[in-house]
C-alpha cells in the first residue's frame, strides 16, 4: 500500500469512529448492555442483603425438643412453627421441615442436608451426615461470570451486524461511498476503514463491560475473554459488511439485516450446539472456554471475504 | 370518540401490509429469503424430537473417600480423580460412617440406609412437580425475534424515504398506517408460527392445546411494541438499535418475570404480564383459563401499543438534543452509576451471605473498570464538535508546586468512612475510598486511572459544567457515602488543576500516594 493509501486509511478510520461517537444513538446503545447487566446484578445483591428471608426450618405447633431445635440453631437455623410443616416446605415457607423423625424437603440442598444432620444424630442413625453449608468458592462465581461475560459480548456481535450493514447502507444513501470512490485509494479501503472503526468502538464497549463483569463477579482470565469477544466482533462487523450487498436504506435494507443478524446468531447458536466446534470460530467461541487466538485468526478470514465482496456491491 | 379512533377502513390497512411485503421482500429470489431463513430455524424445531429433559435431583455424583461398593455401584456415581468432590465418605473416632456434602441424591441414601439397618429419618419429598414447558415455546420466541429487522425498517424507512408524508397527504389515517405496518409482519410471525405448530402437532412432537391461541399473540405484541419503540426513530439505523436493544431483552426479561411468579405466585398471577404470560403460555405449562388470561393480557397491550404508536406519529420524528448541559449531564450520572456498580458489589457478595466471592476483589478489578468508563466518557466528550481544550500544563513552575502542595494536602485530608455504623455501609465506603487511591494498587494500574478520572472530572466536566459542579460530581461519583472527605480531595484537585493543569492534579494524587506508603 502507498504511503498516501496509508495517511487515507488512518484519516478514514479516524473520521468514521468520530462519526460513530457522535451518534448519541450510538452511545446509549453502547451503554445500555453493561449498565443493565451490571446494575441487575447490583440490584438482586441489595434485595439479598437487605430483603433476604432468613433461613427458616418448619417443625409442627407444639414441637418442644429442645435438642434438636439447638441443634438446628447451631448450623444457623431458624425453628418456626407452623400447623402444617410440609405445605410450609412445599409453598416456600421454610427450607426444610422436621418433626423429629420425618424430613420433608423440596429440593436437596445444604439447609435440608443441616436439617438432616441434626436429625440423624438425634435418632441415633448408624450412619452421619455432616453438612457443608459453606457458600460456593469464588472459581464457581468466577465460571458463572465467563459466561455472563460471553452473553454480553453476543449482545455486542449482535450490534456489530447493524454497524457493519448500515455504514454502507447508510453512506450508499446519502452519497458518502461515490464521494469516498472518487479518492485515489483501493475500493477495498473504505469498506477496511469502516470495519476497523465499527471494530474500534465495539471493542472499546465490550471490553468495558468485561471488566464490569470482573469487578462485580470475577474472571478466571479476562485475556481469553477478550481474545473470543474481538474475534467475534470482527466477524459480525464482516458478516453485516458482507449482507449489506447493494441495499440501501430505503430499498431491501431489513431483508439484509435480518439475514445478518440470523446468521450471527445461528454463529452463536452452533458453540451451544457443538461446544468443540465452538472453541475454533469465531461468534461461536464466547460459548466456550477456548483461548480465542484460533477464532481471531479466522475473523480475519471473515474480513477479507467481507471486504472482496464490498469491493464487488460497490463497483459502479 | 378518540382522534386517533375516528376512521379505520381495511382497504388502506390491506394496501399498506402489501406495499411493506412487496417493498421489503422484493420479487424473484429476494423474496425468498426471509421465509427461506424462518423455516430454516422453525422447522427442525418444530419436527425434531428431542430428549425427555432429566430429573433436576438426578445428577452425576463424584465421590471420595471410604466409599462403600453398594454406593459406587449407585447409578450417577462416579469417584473423583482429583480433589474436588461432592460426597467426601469419612469414618469417625467411634467407627460410624459419615458422609460430608452439601447435598445428598435419594439413592445414595436409600443404598447407605439399606446398607447399615438401624434407625433412620424418613425422607420424604414436598416438591410440586413442574411442567417443562414445550417447544412451542421456543417457536413463539423465535417468530417474535426474527422481526427485528422488519420492524425497525417499518416506520423509520417511511419517514427517511419522505413517503409518510405522502401517506398522510393521501388522507390514510395515522392508525391505518400503524395498523398496516402490523398487519404485514406481526402476521408475517403469526403464519411462521402456526405453520412450525402445524409440522410440530403433524410430526406428533406436541398435541394441540390452548396453548395454540397464545403462541401467536407472541409475535403480534412484539411487533406492536416495536413499532411503538421505533415510532420517533428518523431512519433505519436509529429504529434497529432502539429495536435490537430493547425487544429481546425486554422479551426475556418478560417472560421470565412472567415465570416467576407463574411459580412462586400463582399462574394468574403470570399470566397477567403482557407478552410475557404468552410466551410463558405458549409453552404448555399452565391450565386453559391462565393461558387465555396471557393471551388477553397480550392483546390488550397490543392494542394500546398500537393506538399510542398512532397518537405519537409524527412526520419528522424525534429531534435529536446535543445540548452540551444535557450531554454532560447524562454522561456525569452514567459514569457516576458505573463507578458505583464497580466499587460496591465486592462489598454486597459479603453482606449477602458469600463472602468468597468478594475477598479476592481488590481495588485494581474496580480500577479497571474505572479506566474504561471514565475514559471512554472523555474520549466521546473531547471527540464532540463543540469540545473545548483540555489544560494539561498551565505553567510548569506552578504545576510542580501545586503537585507538591496538592499532593501533601491529600495525605493529610480528613474522612468520613468510620462513621457509619453498618459494616455493610463502613466497608463500602472504605472500598470506594482506596478505588481511587493510588497508594492501593501497583503503579501499572493506578497511573491509567490518575490520568482519566483526571481528564473526566478535572479536565471535561470542569470546562463544561464550572467548578462547583466538577467538584459535585466528583464527590457524588467517587464518595457518596463519605462527603467531607470528597469535598476535601475534589477541592484540593481542583486547586492544583487550576493553578498548574491536569498534569498538576494527577502530580498531586502520586505525592499523596508516595506519601501515605512511605508513613504505612
Amino acid at each position: 500500500m502507498t504511503r498516501r493509501a496509508l495517511l487515507t486509511f488512518a484519516r478514514l478510520w479516524i473520521v468514521h469512529v468520530q462519526r460513530l461517537l457522535r451518534e448519541g444513538l450510538v452511545l446509549r446503545s453502547l451503554a445500555f448492555p453493561p449498565l443493565l447487566t451490571s446494575g441487575t446484578l447490583l440490584a438482586t445483591l441489595l434485595a439479598s442483603t437487605f430483603l433476604g428471608t432468613p433461613r427458616v426450618i418448619a417443625v409442627p405447633r407444639g414441637y418442644d425438643d429442645a435438642w434438636l431445635v439447638a441443634a438446628l440453631a447451631d448450623q444457623g437455623l431458624t425453628v418456626h412453627a407452623f400447623d402444617d410443616p410440609a405445605g410450609a416446605v412445599r409453598d416456600r415457607y421454610a427450607a426444610a421441615g422436621t418433626d423429629g423423625r420425618v424430613l420433608w424437603q423440596r429440593l436437596p440442598d445444604p439447609y435440608t442436608t443441616a436439617t438432616e444432620q441434626a436429625v440423624r444424630d438425634h435418632l441415633g442413625s448408624p450412619w452421619r451426615i455432616r453438612a457443608r453449608v459453606d457458600k460456593p468458592p469464588a472459581a464457581d462465581a468466577r465460571r458463572f461470570g465467563s459466561a455472563v461475560a460471553g452473553l454480553l459480548a453476543g449482545v455486542y456481535a449482535l450490534y456489530g451486524v447493524v454497524f457493519g450493514a448500515a455504514s454502507v447502507a447508510r453512506d450508499r444513501e446519502d452519497g458518502t461511498l461515490d464521494a469516498e470512490d472518487m479518492l485515489p485509494v483501493p475500493r477495498w479501503i473504505h469498506g477496511a476503514t469502516r470495519l476497523l472503526s465499527g471494530a474500534t468502538v465495539l471493542t472499546l464497549a465490550s471490553l468495558g463491560g468485561i471488566a464490569f463483569v470482573d469487578a462485580t463477579i470475577g474472571l478466571d482470565d479476562p485475556m481469553p475473554v477478550a481474545r473470543n469477544t474481538v474475534a467475534a466482533m470482527i466477524a459480525t462487523l464482516s458478516i453485516g459488511l458482507g449482507s449489506a450487498g447493494r441495499a440501501g436504506l430505503k430499498s431491501g435494507f431489513a431483508v439484509r439485516l435480518s439475514i445478518g443478524l440470523l446468521l450471527a446468531f445461528a454463529s452463536f447458536l452452533v458453540g451451544v450446539a457443538r461446544p468443540a466446534w465452538g472453541l475454533l470460530l469465531p461468534v461461536a467461541s464466547l460459548r466456550g472456554d477456548g483461548d480465542g487466538w484460533v477464532p481471531l485468526a479466522l475473523s480475519a478470514v471473515y474480513a477479507v471475504g467481507a471486504l472482496l465482496l464490498f469491493a464487488r456491491s460497490t463497483r459502479t | 370518540m378518540s382522534p386517533v379512533l375516528d376512521r379505520l377502513r381495511p382497504a388502506p390497512v390491506l394496501a399498506i401490509a402489501r406495499r411493506d411485503w412487496a417493498l421489503q421482500l422484493g420479487r424473484g429470489r429476494r423474496a425468498w429469503a426471509l421465509p427461506v431463513i424462518a423455516a430454516v430455524l422453525l422447522v427442525p424445531l418444530a419436527a425434531i424430537p428431542w430428549e425427555a429433559p432429566s430429573d433436576p435431583t438426578v445428577r452425576r455424583l463424584v465421590v471420595t473417600g471410604d466409599v462403600p461398593e453398594a454406593v459406587l455401584a449407585s447409578p450417577h456415581v462416579v469417584r473423583a480423580r482429583g480433589p474436588r468432590a461432592d460426597l467426601v465418605f469419612e469414618t469417625d473416632p467411634d467407627g460410624q460412617p459419615v458422609v460430608v456434602a452439601r447435598w445428598l441424591s435419594d439413592a445414595v441414601r436409600a443404598t447407605l440406609d439399606e446398607a447399615t439397618p438401624g434407625t433412620h429419618p424418613d425422607v420424604v419429598d414436598v416438591r410440586v412437580e413442574r411442567k417443562v414447558p414445550s417447544r412451542s415455546l421456543l417457536v413463539a420466541l423465535i417468530t417474535g425475534s426474527i422481526l427485528t429487522g422488519a420492524v425497525a425498517e417499518a416506520l423509520p424507512g417511511e419517514r427517511s424515504r419522505r413517503t409518510l408524508e405522502t401517506l398522510l397527504a393521501a388522507a390514510v389515517t395515522r392508525l391505518e398506517i400503524v395498523l398496516g405496518k402490523w398487519l404485514a409482519w406481526g402476521g408475517f410471525g403469526v403464519v411462521a408460527c402456526f405453520a412450525a405448530t402445524a409440522i410440530s402437532v403433524a410430526f406428533g412432537r406436541q398435541e394441540l392445546g390452548p396453548w395454540a391461541l397464545a403462541a401467536p399473540l407472541v409475535p403480534l405484541g412484539t411487533v406492536a411494541s416495536g413499532l411503538y419503540l421505533v415510532r420517533r426513530s428518523t431512519d433505519v439505523v436509529g429504529g434497529a438499535t432502539i429495536a435490537i436493544r430493547v425487544l429481546p431483552a425486554a422479551l426475556a426479561g418478560l417472560g421470565i418475570l412472567s415465570w416467576a411468579l407463574g411459580e412462586l405466585v400463582s399462574p394468574w398471577a403470570g399470566a397477567a404480564i403482557p407478552i410475557g404470560g404468552a410466551l410463558i403460555a405458549s409453552g404448555d405449562i399452565w391450565p386453559v383459563a391462565p393461558t387465555l388470561l396471557g393471551a388477553a393480557t397480550t392483546a390488550a397491550l397490543t392494542a394500546a401499543a398500537l393506538v399510542a404508536t398512532a397518537r405519537d406519529l409524527e412526520v419528522d420524528g424525534a429531534t435529536s438534543s446535543s445540548a452540551g448541559r444535557t450531554f454532560i449531564a447524562a454522561s456525569a450520572a452514567v459514569g457516576a452509576v458505573a463507578w458505583w456498580v464497580a466499587t460496591m458489589t465486592p462489598a454486597l457478595w459479603t453482606a449477602a451471605g458469600n463472602p468468597h466471592v468478594g475477598e479476592d476483589m481488590g481495588p485494581e478489578r474496580s480500577a479497571l473498570a474505572g479506566v474504561f468508563t471514565f475514559g471512554t466518557l472523555a474520549l466521546v466528550a473531547l471527540g464532540r464538535p463543540d469540545a473545548a481544550p483540555v489544560p494539561w500544563v498551565r505553567s510548569a513552575p506552578r504545576a510542580v508546586l501545586a503537585a507538591l502542595g496538592g499532593g501533601a494536602l491529600l495525605a493529610v485530608s480528613p474522612s468520613g468512612a468510620d462513621v457509619w455504623t453498618s459494616p455493610t455501609l463502613g466497608e463500602i465506603a472504605h472500598r470506594m475510598a482506596s478505588a481511587t487511591n493510588a497508594a492501593a494498587m501497583s503503579p501499572w494500574q493506578a497511573l491509567p486511572l490518575l490520568l482519566v478520572t483526571e481528564l473526566w472530572f478535572r479536565g471535561v466536566v470542569r470546562e463544561r459544567a464550572g467548578r462547583v459542579l466538577s467538584v459535585a460530581v466528583w464527590v457524588l461519583s467517587t464518595a457518596p457515602l463519605d462527603p467531607l472527605g470528597g469535598l476535601c480531595t475534589g477541592a484540593v484537585l481542583l486547586a492544583a488543576a487550576e493553578t498548574g493543569g491536569l498534569t498538576a492534579a494527577i502530580g498531586a494524587r502520586l505525592v499523596a500516594a508516595a506519601l501515605l506508603t512511605l508513613a504505612a
